[in-house]
């Protein structure tokens, strides 16, 4: 992009690129707003163009050019506009076009040297086209909403070509000059939302701000019941609450509180770092290799970025120089989609940031401009030349690759850095290159990266012990300056010796995690079995205690430890763009953490610390970590699933329960891993099962909308939507090619397996990129077998390989299988081209067939053999294509039903379906059945517990809405909700989340945000905060089916 | 009455209707004729025709195949019932599922078959299955049997009686394969008890005693209840009557229903009328201080009453 660098941005334009309409938390900015406010002001004022001419398309395409050419004068005539084209490494340069599919629409912004010309024609060489499906959605998107013009994109009216992180840039220009416009819609926006949630929430009780304190004011007592509780006597810990940690509550307080500062010290760091060094070669000429490359930068950063302790934590070192709540915002993946946000992400309506002044100049003038071309999605598309793959990722209607975001859904063998200290870990890569004569250079490469990463990791660790003592020398507070001077002790010796005690393990864990994310990307990844890592140091401390005082106080600063690790781990954010918000709304970035389960000989695993985590679970109600607990009846008690359900009670949605043995069959079915191994198994990303510190899971490396393939098999391969041929020709209804119900399900299965083709093609391309540009050398250390092989993570070192996929729809899929086979084959009451015609038209002009459907068809989780083993059938025929797919690192793929937010976002792009469902409504969350199915909630569990383990090993997410019934005591309540789960498990259930909120609470909590605001819900695997979420969503969890514990 | 009952409804998943749980079998056909019953599509023994005007979308699905023309925009109540030969033709085709058959045979096995699917449930929690009806001692035969079948299958049992039933039968054929007993009773005084249920309670009180003596021994749990309605049976000296005949009884833990007035609209998807001419009273919710009176008028009796 620069006049000195032009090679990396030359794009075949040809094709579609980088992104947009593609999702994740996180994507595009505010994309094309801002210029046609502009471009609605200018033409109202009449700045172009005779009132003739605007009324016609020539009008428009004048309208655009006068526009356009208004802002480039702009910055053309002003030395202080101007000055915004220049980086700290050149003229930012970039070619934007904007043109309609029918062509009635074509413009270029020509941005070169510090001068911006418009031109009537896109150059072969623009970096990003804004391309219009009719020259009418142009003037659609002027009229909407800054929301509406997001939908336009999401649903295909608007798509983009090329790179869209120049865009941002354009927006970013564009800011500086209608910013008060865009200011404004957003708050009618909001002004809009809040009216219309008064109104929904007319005449509901207002009950539910009090329910928190209610359901701890009775909290039940435990009793000593579990083998592996050593030193609780009471396990539950029923005396203490939040109250009873006014450190743990002040710093809740401010995190509940706080907006999350945008930060720019990691960009800063990793561009000065690559300007000085070179990316893509080193300053010498000469070529990097990829492991040394990431490990020399690693340890520049952690040498250099600033030891942070938090006013009074215990625990030193933050995520960024924002110890309380920010963002990282790696510029190789998702940073750089909040450039156009820059200077108005502090107005959203949605999970907005707050930035200086300082954040914005060198995010824009030094950061962004290295780096636009030089992220994951980039380098996908230019190194394998856009393939379809890419293509259909950039139009988010049929998946989402994970990889272009992060391949953080692991679990790092953490416990080894415990265990033995960075120097160990040195020492054995130094015997493994002594006694392996024959290493090749990759993998002498690979060793010494590692060495290099954690040079760096202790170099932090230092510079935090030298901080701990400058606040204690400055430290009034004789306590406090005794706290930082044991801090500094402690970080004297972890994580580069073995840890000894509870507090040295979770610093050195704390610090690990931080390296991690660092390395990589800070999504993630999972701390796993923290109560099997920590129990050992637990037990060497209490033993030093003498007294049951001492030991009281003990355990006392044990939870405030644990409190403390929570409370880091809650105070980073992904970056996300506004679109985001439409997307995985309110999506943390998912720690996950696990308690319970079984040993690797299969007895019990409950101890001390599985309570200890379960009480500071409760008392934090947090969205991050991420918590669950693993439940195997007949080996784990009764009481410890009884206090899981007590805390799921209390927070109302967390932790989520996992039925240990299927969860254990699913993963061993056809695998020939050790089942000691599989034994300590730890959820990842949402809820998937990934063994610590020995599988490379890569979790949700695809996320799948399986209505996708289902719509192209009643389309004969066009997606409708898209309106895109690109399936094979399976079959006609129009034309009567399905003369009996086979038929069609063998339609659907052709168009499935093409599309999972394309899946695993791009995600075993997406493998390549991160083996060259993220190969991960620190966190390789951290996996058993990647050391002996000399391959890190990404090149299928570890002893285990698998990639995950999750499936987003399955529930909607079943129903509208069964509504064809019932309606159409079985009981003939339409025929098949009919029920086409009806879901075309959306059902208008189809109410009784549309009733029909919604009151004869019987749905998955009614109880219904039929429904059921078609249930089956379809896991069964999704896994069994992946199981059989190899990838990039050696694995099998996986294949689970979780759906983060997917089920809201691809429900949006999919048309009415044979279900019922309408046009655009979300699908069920998860594998959830829909509330239709039944109204017994015992059918749901049954038959969700049903289902085919091994086709299912990426695990599931299956949300219950209960509400307790006012008759109940706290007791009562925790014991139903037992008996469901416990049940649930043992005829096979693998994984069951609760959202313990009643209707009228949700929706007082929409009208007044202020009075909750931090309600915590599962959303389909991860957890946020209702009144954060969007408003779609909001409405989705609403229209849940409602339990009563009645 | 004749051998084969007819099932209202199967309720998979009830934590209302006695410990853990349950499931609960609902029988059509009620010796008593209550003016409050809450579930009036249970009174008649017989099938009906059940219309949900909030699910019907007017389609006229129904119109056009009734045969005696018995279903019409222009009647009052969209059904007239007179016409109505209970072919339910209609109920087959309608689209909605706004027409809808009460009241279907089911064999002992269909039932069994279909609540023990639950089992693990009702074992985890200390449930079961429920009958309750209407009135399930109509078919003394036919409920022995389904309740020996579900002893058979290791299920915990319970009835819920308004207590009018022949006790030599019942102690012959049910009780055998009964864990507990839910008892319905109302009214002490027998004119009242006439007035407002339709029969007198003199039967009823007589199985009560005996049936009390049997539980004294600890043979069965049984468990009296009392529905609160309005005006009707929450009087003061409808409380007291209820308080010494327990005292006397010694019975020392009751159980009380708080009046429900959704029955109201089950009323209009019957076609019938409402027998309290719309009275304001009947259509209340019990509220937290109505409760505690009654709570504390009974505890003056040493009796411990519950709502459930």
């Amino acid at each position: 992009m620069y006049t000195t660098r032009t090679e990396i941005t030359r794009s075949p334009i040809r094709d579609y690129l980088a992104l947009i309409g593609s999702m994740s938390k996180f994507v595009i900015g505010t994309a094309m707003y801002t210029p046609f406010t502009l471009l609605k002001r200018s033409s109202r004022t009449g700045t172009n163009g005779s009132p003739a001419n605007t009324r016609g398309h020539l009008g428009r395409q004048l309208t655009l050019r006068g526009a356009l050419g208004f802002i480039a004068n702009r910055f053309n005539a002003s030395p202080r506009l101007r000055d915004q084209l220049m980086g700290t490494q050149g003229w930012i340069n970039a070619i934007i076009g904007l043109r309609s599919d029918d062509g009635l629409v074509e413009q270029a912004i020509i941005i070169r040297d510090g001068r911006i010309t418009i031109a009537d024609r896109i150059p072969e060489n623009a970096n990003v086209i804004v391309i219009f499906r009719e020259e009418e959605d142009v003037l659609k998107q002027l009229q909407s909403s800054p929301e509406e013009g997001y939908k336009m994109i999401l649903r295909g009216r608007i798509r983009v070509e090329g790179n869209m992180m120049y865009m941002g840039f354009w927006d970013y220009l564009n800011n500086l000059i209608v910013g008060g416009s865009q200011k404004k819609a957003v708050l009618k926006q909001i002004e809009q939302h809040r009216k219309a949630n008064q109104t929904l929430a007319c005449g509901c009780s207002a009950n539910g701000r009090q329910e928190r304190r209610q359901r701890t004011s009775n909290l039940l007592r435990g009793e000593k019941v579990d083998p592996g509780v050593k030193h609780l006597a009471d396990p539950y810990l029923s005396t203490y609450t939040l109250g009873s940690f006014p450190r743990l509550e002040r710093m809740r307080a401010e995190r509940i509180n706080a907006t999350p500062e945008i930060t720019a010290e990691y960009g800063k760091l990793v561009t000065d770092f690559f300007v000085e060094n070179g990316y893509e070669t080193k300053r010498d000429g000469s070529l990097w290799d990829p492991n040394i490359r990431t490990a020399t930068c690693l340890k520049y950063i952690m040498e250099n970025r600033k030891p942070l302790i938090r006013t009074g934590d215990l625990l030193a070192g933050t995520y960024t120089p924002n110890p309380v709540f920010g963002t990282v915002g790696h510029p190789n993946s998702l940073g750089t989609f909040l450039w156009g946000e820059l200077n108005t992400c502090r107005h959203r309506e949605l999970e907005p940031f707050t930035i200086t002044p300082e954040t914005a100049e060198i995010l824009h003038k030094h950061v962004f401009p290295f780096w636009v071309d030089r992220n994951i999605t980039r380098w996908w598309n230019v190194e394998f030349d856009t393939p379809l793959t890419a293509r259909i990722h950039d139009r988010f209607f049929a998946v989402f690759f994970w990889k272009t975001t992060s391949n953080m859904e692991n679990s790092p063998g953490f416990e080894r850095v415990l265990k033995k200290g960075l120097a160990g870990l040195r020492a054995e890569i130094d015997r493994e290159l002594r006694e392996d004569a024959n290493a090749d250079e990759e993998k002498r490469n690979t060793l010494a990266a590692m060495k290099i990463a954690m040079d760096g990791v202790s170099a932090y660790a230092r510079n935090l012990a030298q901080r701990a003592r400058d606040e204690a020398a400055a430290e009034t507070d004789a306590a406090r300056a005794q706290e930082l001077e044991a801090m500094a002790g402690i970080l004297d010796r972890v994580p580069d010796q073995p840890a000894r005690t509870l507090h040295e393990a979770i610093q050195a864990l704390w610090i690990m995690h931080i390296s991690v994310g660092m390395e990589n990307i800070d999504d993630g990844p999972s701390l796993g079995r923290l109560d099997q890592i920590l129990q050992p140091y637990f037990e060497a401390d209490i033993a030093q205690c003498s007294g049951d005082s001492a030991k009281e106080t003990y355990i006392r600063n044990a939870i405030e430890l644990l409190g403390s690790l929570f409370l880091r781990i809650n105070s980073h954010w992904p970056q996300t763009p506004d679109i985001g918000t439409l997307l995985n709304s309110g999506s943390p970035l998912n720690t996950t953490i696990v308690v319970g389960g079984v040993t690797e000989d299969g007895g019990d695993a409950v101890n001390d610390l599985s309570y200890l985590i379960l009480k500071v679970t409760e008392m934090l109600v947090l969205n991050d970590p991420n918590m669950h607990a693993r439940y195997q009846p007949g080996v784990n008690s009764r009481a410890f699933l009884r206090r899981v359900c007590e805390v799921d009670y209390i927070t109302g949605a967390t932790p989520c329960i996992h039925g240990d043995e299927t969860v254990i069959s699913a993963v061993s079915a056809g695998k020939d891993w050790r089942i000691e191994d599989i034994r300590g198994w730890t959820p990842t990303g949402c809820v998937e099962p990934s063994l610590p510190g020995k599988s490379v899971s890569a979790t949700s490396s695809l996320e799948v909308n399986l209505v996708a393939p289902f719509e192209m098999a009643l389309n004969n391969g066009t997606h409708p939507l898209m309106q895109w041929d690109l399936g094979p020709k399976t079959g006609s209804i129009e034309n009567g090619d399905f003369s009996n119900f086979e038929d069609f399900q063998n339609a659907f299965t052709k168009q499935c397996e093409f599309l999972f083709e394309q899946t695993v093609i791009g995600n075993n391309q997406l493998g390549a990129v991160h083996q060259h540009h993220l190969p991960a050398p620190l966190m390789s250390s951290l996996f058993d077998g990647c050391i002996e092989k000399g391959r890190g993570y990404t090149r299928g070192g570890a002893t285990y390989n698998s990639s995950g996929v999750s499936l987003t729809g399955l529930t909607d899929v079943v129903d509208s299988l069964m509504a064809i086979k019932k309606l159409v084959y079985d009981e003939k009451r339409v025929t098949f081209p009919e029920l086409k015609k009806a879901m075309d038209s959306n059902f208008v002009g189809y109410e009784k067939l549309h009733a029909m459907i919604k009151s004869r068809v019987p749905r998955f989780g009614s109880g219904n053999q039929e429904a059921l083993d078609m249930a089956n059938w379809v896991t069964g025929m999704v896994n069994g294509y992946y199981r059989n797919q190899k990838n990039y690192r050696g694995g099998a793929y996986t294949t689970g039903w979780w759906s983060m937010n997917y089920h809201t976002a691809y429900g949006r792009v999919a048309g009415a379906s044979a279900s019922g469902r309408l046009d655009g409504e979300p699908f069920t969350p998860g594998l959830t059945p829909h509330p239709a199915a039944s109204t017994n909630m015992l059918d749901n569990l049954l038959d969700v517990a049903q289902l085919d383990p091994k086709t299912i090993d990426n695990n599931i997410a299956f949300n219950v809405r209960i509400v307790p019934s006012s008759k109940d005591t706290h007791e009562q309540t925790v014991e139903r909700m037992t008996n469901y789960v416990e049940t649930f498990i043992k005829k096979g259930g693998m994984q069951v989340q609760f959202n313990v909120v009643d209707t009228d609470t949700l929706k007082d909590a929409m009208a007044h945000p202020e009075a909750y605001p931090d309600l915590l819900v599962r959303v389909s695997g991860y957890c946020g905060y209702f009144t954060k979420l969007h408003r779609d969503l909001q409405l989705e969890i609403i229209r849940r089916c409602e339990y009563g514990l009645d | 009455m004749s051998a084969q009952p007819l099932i209202l409804d199967i309720k998979g998943n009830s934590l209302d209707d006695g410990p853990g749980i349950r499931s609960v079998v609902f029988f059509k056909g009620c010796p008593l004729n209550c003016r409050w019953c809450q579930n009036p599509e249970s009174k008649s023994p017989k099938a009906e025709l059940l219309w949900d005007a909030g699910k019907c979308t007017r389609c006229g699905t129904c119109i056009d195949l009734c045969h005696p023309a018995a279903i019409a925009d222009s009647n009052t109540a969209f059904i007239d019932r007179e016409k109505c030969t209970l072919c339910f033709a209609c109920v087959d085709e309608c689209p909605t599922g706004a027409l809808a058959r009460a009241g279907r045979p089911m064999s002992v096995d269909e039932i069994v078959r279909q609540v023990v699917r639950y089992r693990d449930f009702f074992e985890s929690s200390g449930g079961g299955v429920t009958l309750s009806g209407g009135e399930p001692t109509l078919w003394m035969e036919f409920i022995g049997e389904l309740l020996r079948a579900l002893k058979k299958e290791g299920i915990h049992t319970l009835l819920e009686t308004c207590g009018q039933f022949s006790l030599d039968r019942f102690s012959a054929l049910v009780l055998p394969w009964l864990d507990e007993i839910y008892f319905d009773i109302k009214l002490i005084d027998p004119l009242e008890h006439e007035r407002h249920c339709g029969i007198s309670n003199r039967v009823i009180i007589d199985n009560f005693v005996a049936l009390n003596t049997l539980a004294s021994g600890g043979r069965i749990t049984l468990l009296p209840r009392t529905p609160l309605i309005p005006g009707i049976t929450d009087g003061e000296e409808r409380i007291r009557a209820l308080g010494e005949f327990y005292r006397e009884q010694r019975v020392t833990r009751i159980g009380l229903l708080a009046n429900n007035p959704i029955w109201l609209d089950k009323l209009k998807k019957l076609g019938r009328d409402d027998p309290f001419g719309g009275a304001d009273k009947i259509r209340g919710f019990y509220d937290g201080e109505g409760k505690k009176r009654i709570l504390e008028r009974f505890r003056e009796y040493g009796i411990t009453a519950v709502f459930g």
